[in-house]
């Protein structure tokens, strides 16, 4: 009688286990892991201060700026380092302004100068205002699971859907198991060629979510360049609508 | 006749008479009209070079594109293209006014070592076809032209900045046309230094593996063409158009004259420049000619006042002066004529190289290294006559001033 009950226990504990075993080591799919990072990493609204210090061959530049986004549609970008104070950047779709506090003017820049690094660093005005769902242009593919910084990750691997504009065809992301922030990503030229790769060396939790707030992007195709870009007092939402994403708001002292 | 014969026999004994004031005068319209003409044909040679340099390195006599590429070409040059219809090709191949005819696939790219990189444009073109309009392959210093895969050719002063040579690979970074991030590596096969400095800043790949990089397998930028001899580009440029039209295909056709605008502008300019400069030689060599000839006059007053006292009259001083003076120019300016074919000879035939003297400096002609000059036999008929009147002009007043005094005081002056 003790015995089948222990044998019953057990078998009952063994179905508990065996039951409960998917759920607990639950691997998602990867279109799961996608809309959790899409979920995570999609902002609407934000706007943050940054420093950004580019190193070339040793050389070492420091920008800091202000920015201002609506999803990847609209931004405002303005320099407060000393040496560009007062230079702003309006990007507006796929157009892109930018106004001289010297000579007060404002010139229209080709569409693309969006592609090309943003003041001389390894991230282009692209990288660094993307900021549209992953999931609306890539395919995903996983990859396995690695550990980078500590971190359990998801190795994720995005191909361009067809008929999609995207500056990047392919690439790799580390995606944390837990908080669904990329630690480290790998963007490909359409060659295969690796073009550049950023690392994330610290993140923050904001409104519930965790996201990247110091990053180093790599120029793999420049030898010795790297941008270390940190950003601080980050908010998302904001009392800012499209109209304040105007040439008027390019002069505005 | 006789009495003509009779003033230039006695015309000649003078100037043998005077023969060192005749050398100067000889030399003053001689060398005058001598530089006047080779610095006119070296001017012309430059300017015909350069145009040269223009239709053969990098326009073409005439070029076809898409509608509206001409208005997007500096922003996005891969957004209009021309597809590569082989109807299209073989109705150009077919026209008797057209020699030669490459289609080509132009966008911008970034070339690098690794370390550095340079914004440059990159030209697809076909190995074979494109000679037949270019004369890029004529500048090759090292190695081969582009073939097949990913092969380029690029600049001596490219290679130069980059350190690179045959063999290596440079790596070029560009955007495809739906705007994704291209980076290739190229094996360098060729290095040209051609006398284009916006050829200099191109490099040359085979055109399929130019299509594929960009992702437009079956397009391209342009078709550019050369013209039979005597084939007006501007009036082809518009009969080409209608023709093609009336074959079904849309394109925009554009003569070199006026892709060349802006430097037809800038040469037009240039060249009231360098007339303001030709007639100061000229006025340099007039005033020597008017100066050596008037002094001569004047300090022949004295014999004026002999010859008037032995019963000549005014006119046939005037007369006898007029012809030394015409026979000094004719002389002078025969002289000057033969001189100049000599150096004119030589400057378009042989030529001068600026390489010591500019480098490869961009002077804003698409020119460097050998300057030829160009014949220009308006000119010298021209200058020939010119130099002819200013000499009898200039004999004219003062014989007059002499032969209108009385012997008596023309006897006293010294």
């Amino acid at each position: 009688m003790f015995v089948r009950k222990i044998v019953r226990t057990v078998l009952a504990a063994l179905l508990l286990v065996a039951v409960s075993l998917p759920v607990l080591g639950a691997e998602l799919s990867v279109d799961e892991i996608m809309a959790k990072l899409d979920e995570n990493m999609f902002i609407e609204k934000i706007q943050y201060k940054a420093t950004m210090v580019t190193i070339n061959r040793g050389r070492e530049i420091t920008k800091e700026m202000t920015v201002k986004a609506i999803a990847d549609t609209h931004a405002l970008v303005e320099f407060t380092n000393r040496r560009d104070r007062g230079t702003r950047y309006l990007k507006i779709d796929d157009e892109l302004w930018m106004r001289f506090p010297d000579t007060e003017e404002i010139v229209k820049i080709s569409g693309h100068m969006l592609r090309q690094g943003m003041m001389g660093s390894d991230i282009s005005y692209e990288d660094a205002l993307e900021s549209s769902k992953l999931q609306e242009n890539y395919t995903a593919k996983l990859l396995g699971s690695e550990t980078v910084n500590g971190r359990e990750c998801y190795l994720v691997e995005l191909t361009v859907k067809p008929g999609k504009e995207v500056a990047y065809p392919t690439r790799k992301m580390w995606v944390d198991k837990e908080h669904f922030t990329v630690w480290k990503e790998e963007m490909y030229a359409q060659s295969g060629k690796l073009v550049k790769e950023s690392k994330t060396l610290a993140v923050t939790e904001i409104d519930g979510r965790v996201l990247p707030t110091e990053v180093v992007m790599e120029n793999k195709l420049r030898r010795g360049s790297q941008t270390r870009m940190t950003l601080y007092d980050i908010e998302l939402g904001g009392d800012f609508s499209q109209e304040d994403f105007s040439l008027r708001a390019l002069t505005r002292p | 006749m006789g009495n003509f014969k009779y003033y230039l026999t006695l015309a000649a004994r003078n100037l043998w008479r005077q023969r060192r004031r005749t050398i100067l005068t000889f030399l003053a319209v001689s060398l005058g009209l001598a530089s006047f003409l080779v610095a006119d044909s070296l001017m012309k040679g430059l300017d015909k070079q350069s145009i040269d340099n223009l239709i053969t390195l990098e326009t073409g006599e005439l070029r076809l594109t898409a509608p509206g590429y001409i208005d997007i070409k500096e922003e996005d040059p891969l957004k209009k293209l021309l597809p590569k219809d082989q109807k299209l090709l073989a109705l150009l191949a077919e026209d008797s006014e057209i020699a030669g005819l490459a289609p080509r696939l132009s966008f911008p790219v970034r070339v690098g070592n690794g370390w550095d990189e340079y914004p440059q444009e990159a030209v697809g073109i076909d190995p074979v076809k494109d000679t037949e309009v270019f004369k890029v392959k004529d500048y090759l210093v090292e190695g081969r032209w582009p073939e097949a895969g990913y092969e380029v050719l690029i600049s001596r002063d490219t290679a130069k900045i980059l350190e690179l040579g045959i063999g290596d690979y440079l790596l070029m970074t560009t955007r495809t046309k739906s705007g994704a991030f291209q980076a290739v590596d190229m094996e360098i096969v060729g290095i040209v230094n051609t006398v284009n400095p916006n050829t200099n800043n191109q490099v040359f790949l085979p055109l399929a593996a130019a299509q594929e990089i960009v992702g437009v397998p079956d397009f391209l930028s342009q078709v550019d063409l050369r013209l039979a001899a005597g084939v007006d580009a501007r009036e082809k440029a518009a009969s080409l158009k209608e023709k093609i039209a009336g074959a079904g295909f849309q394109v925009e056709t554009q003569p070199w004259q006026e892709m060349a605008e802006e430097f037809l502008q800038i040469s037009k300019t240039k060249n009231a420049f360098i007339g303001i400069f030709l007639m100061m030689i000229l006025l340099i060599a007039t005033v020597g000619i008017v100066n050596s000839i008037l002094l001569a006059t004047i300090e022949r007053t004295r014999e004026i006042g002999v010859l008037k006292a032995m019963g000549m009259t005014e006119g046939n001083i005037v007369r006898l002066f007029l012809v030394e003076a015409a026979l000094i120019g004719l002389l002078g300016s025969g002289a000057g004529l033969a001189i100049a074919l000599a150096g004119e000879y030589y400057m378009v035939n042989v030529g001068l190289d600026m390489t010591e003297i500019i480098g490869n400096l961009d002077v804003g002609y698409p020119i460097t290294g050998l300057i030829k000059g160009a014949w220009n036999p308006g000119t010298m008929v021209g200058g020939f006559f010119f130099c002819l009147l200013v000499c009898v002009l200039a004999g004219i007043l003062p014989a007059r001033y002499g032969a209108k005094k009385e012997p008596i005081e023309a006897l006293r002056r010294v």
